[in-house]
C-alpha cells in the first residue's frame, strides 16, 4: 500500500447530498473506498448513494477513532523501540470502551449502521454492530425479540405451534 | 426521530438481507437463542437453517440423580443466554456437552445399555457402537475434535490409559496418559489437570503418541475444583463454586 506523508483529502457525499471531507487514511478504513482509490488514484470525490448523512457521519467517526488509536499505538512503539504490553492492553481496553459507548444507539440506527458497514466494507464496524445485534437477541423469547426490533409476526398459528412443538424446551420461561 | 422516518425504517429489521441475518445468527453462541431467532418471522426463519446452528458455548448440566431426585428431568444452564432449560431423558446419564451435542448413557434400569450423542436442537440421536475395546470403562468427558468439527468421546480405562471414540472414523483410539483429575480433548490433544497442590498446570498431551507437548498455567493456583471443557474456540476452564453442580464429578 502506498503511503504519502502529505494528508490527501477525500470528499465523501451522502445520499442526501451532504459532503464530508476526510483524510485518505480515514477513507481507506472502508475497504469499498480503498478499492476505488486503488483502481483510480486521482479520485477525490466519492458519492455514496446508499448511506445517509447521519449514518455516514457515524461511520466516519468510528473510522477516525480507530485510525487515531492505531496511530497512537504505532507512535508509542516507535518512541520506546518496543511496544509495552500494559500500555497496549490499556489502549485496547479504552478502544473497547469507546466502541461500547458508540453502540449506545436505537435499533433503527443499529440496522442502518450494519447496512452501511456492510456496503462500505468496514470489517471492524460490521463485527461490532453484528455482535451488538446478537447481544440484543440472546436470551429473549421470539415475542421479546419482535418487540425489541419492531418486527411483525407473519407466522401463522399453525406454523408457530409446529415450531414450538419441535423444541419446547427452548421456549420455556427462564427459572 | 420523526414518526415518518420510523415507519420507513421499521420494515428494515424484518427485511434485512438474509446473509446479514445469517451472520447475526452465527454470533448467538447458543442453540436456544438460535431456536428463538428462527421463530421470530418468516424471513428470519428462511435466512437460517436448522442444520447450520451457531457455535455452541458449553452448558452446565445438572444431573438430577446426583441430587437424590428420582426423576428424569435434566436442566442445563447456558452461560451465553444466562438461561436454564429443562428437558427429559428417561433412564439416562448425561455427560458433556460438546459442539452442540450431549453424550447420553442410557440403560440404568432397562436391559439394554447404549450411548449416544444427542443434539437437543434437532432432537436427533447418533449411537456409539456398543463394543468398547476393553472392559470396565466409563465415559468421562466429551471432547471436541476440531478438525472434523464433531464431538469425540473420551474414556478412561485405568489411571494410565485413555480411550476416545471418533465419530467420523468410527473407531476407538487408545492413548497412555498420566492419571488426571479432569480432561478435555481438543484438536487431537488431551488437556489434563492433575490431583494435588503440585499439579497447578494443565498438561497438553499428543493424542497419537501420548507425549507431553507442553504445559499451560491454570487460571488460579487454587483451581483444584475446576474442570476443563473443549469448546469450538479452544479450551474452557471452569471453576465450580457454590451450588453449581455439573455432570462430571471426579469419581
Amino acid at each position: 500500500m502506498a503511503r504519502s506523508s502529505t494528508e490527501n483529502m477525500i470528499t465523501l457525499m451522502s445520499s442526501d447530498g451532504e459532503e464530508f471531507m476526510v483524510t485518505e487514511k480515514v477513507a481507506r478504513e472502508c475497504t469499498t473506498i480503498r478499492n476505488m482509490l486503488e483502481d483510480d488514484c486521482v479520485i477525490t470525490n466519492i458519492p455514496l448513494p446508499n448511506v445517509t448523512s447521519d449514518i455516514l457521519s457515524m461511520v466516519i467517526e468510528y473510522c477516525m477513532e480507530h485510525v487515531a488509536a492505531a496511530e497512537k499505538a504505532a507512535a508509542e512503539t516507535a518512541e520506546k523501540g518496543s511496544s509495552s504490553a500494559p500500555a497496549a492492553a490499556k489502549a485496547n481496553k479504552d478502544l473497547e470502551e469507546w466502541d461500547k459507548a458508540f453502540m449506545n444507539v436505537d435499533v433503527y440506527t443499529l440496522c442502518d449502521l450494519i447496512l452501511a458497514a456492510n456496503y462500505l466494507n468496514v470489517s471492524g464496524l460490521l463485527d461490532l454492530t453484528i455482535q451488538t445485534a446478537a447481544n440484543l437477541i440472546k436470551g429473549k423469547s421470539p415475542e421479546q425479540i419482535r418487540k425489541t426490533f419492531h418486527i411483525q409476526n407473519d407466522l401463522s398459528l399453525e406454523e408457530e405451534e409446529k415450531i414450538r412443538s419441535q423444541t419446547p424446551w427452548a421456549f420455556e420461561k427462564s427459572e | 426521530m420523526a414518526p415518518k422516518k420510523l415507519t420507513v425504517l421499521r420494515v428494515i429489521w424484518a427485511n434485512l438481507d438474509p446473509n446479514l441475518l445469517r451472520i447475526i445468527s452465527k454470533k448467538l453462541g447458543d442453540i436456544s437463542s438460535f431456536v428463538c431467532f428462527r421463530a421470530v418471522c418468516k424471513r428470519w426463519r428462511a435466512a437460517t437453517s436448522i442444520s447450520d446452528p451457531p457455535a455452541q458455548f458449553p452448558w452446565v448440566i445438572d444431573w438430577p440423580r446426583g441430587k437424590g431426585k428420582p426423576d428424569d428431568t435434566f436442566r442445563f444452564y447456558s452461560f451465553n443466554s444466562r438461561k436454564t432449560h429443562t428437558f427429559q431423558v428417561p433412564d439416562a446419564h448425561i455427560y458433556g456437552p460438546s459442539d452442540g451435542h450431549m453424550l447420553i448413557y442410557e440403560g440404568d434400569q432397562s436391559s439394554k445399555e447404549c450411548q449416544s450423542f444427542l443434539n437437543p436442537l434437532a432432537w436427533t440421536e447418533r449411537f456409539v457402537p456398543e463394543e468398547v475395546p476393553v472392559d470396565n470403562v466409563h465415559p468421562i468427558r466429551l471432547g471436541c475434535n476440531l478438525i472434523q468439527n464433531e464431538p469425540a468421546l473420551v474414556y478412561q480405562k485405568s489411571a494410565h490409559s485413555t480411550l476416545f471414540f471418533s465419530q467420523s472414523a468410527k473407531q476407538w483410539t487408545k492413548t497412555r496418559v498420566p492419571s488426571f483429575k479432569t480432561v478435555a480433548f481438543y484438536d487431537h490433544k488431551f488437556f489434563l489437570t492433575g490431583y494435588g497442590i503440585g499439579n497447578s498446570r494443565i498438561r497438553v498431551i499428543d493424542e497419537a503418541t501420548g507425549v507431553v507437548l507442553s504445559y499451560l498455567p491454570l487460571p488460579t493456583d487454587d483451581f483444584y475444583h475446576g474442570y476443563l471443557i473443549a469448546t469450538d474456540d479452544g479450551l474452557l476452564a471452569v471453576e465450580v463454586i457454590g451450588s453449581i453442580s455439573y455432570a462430571l464429578s471426579s469419581d
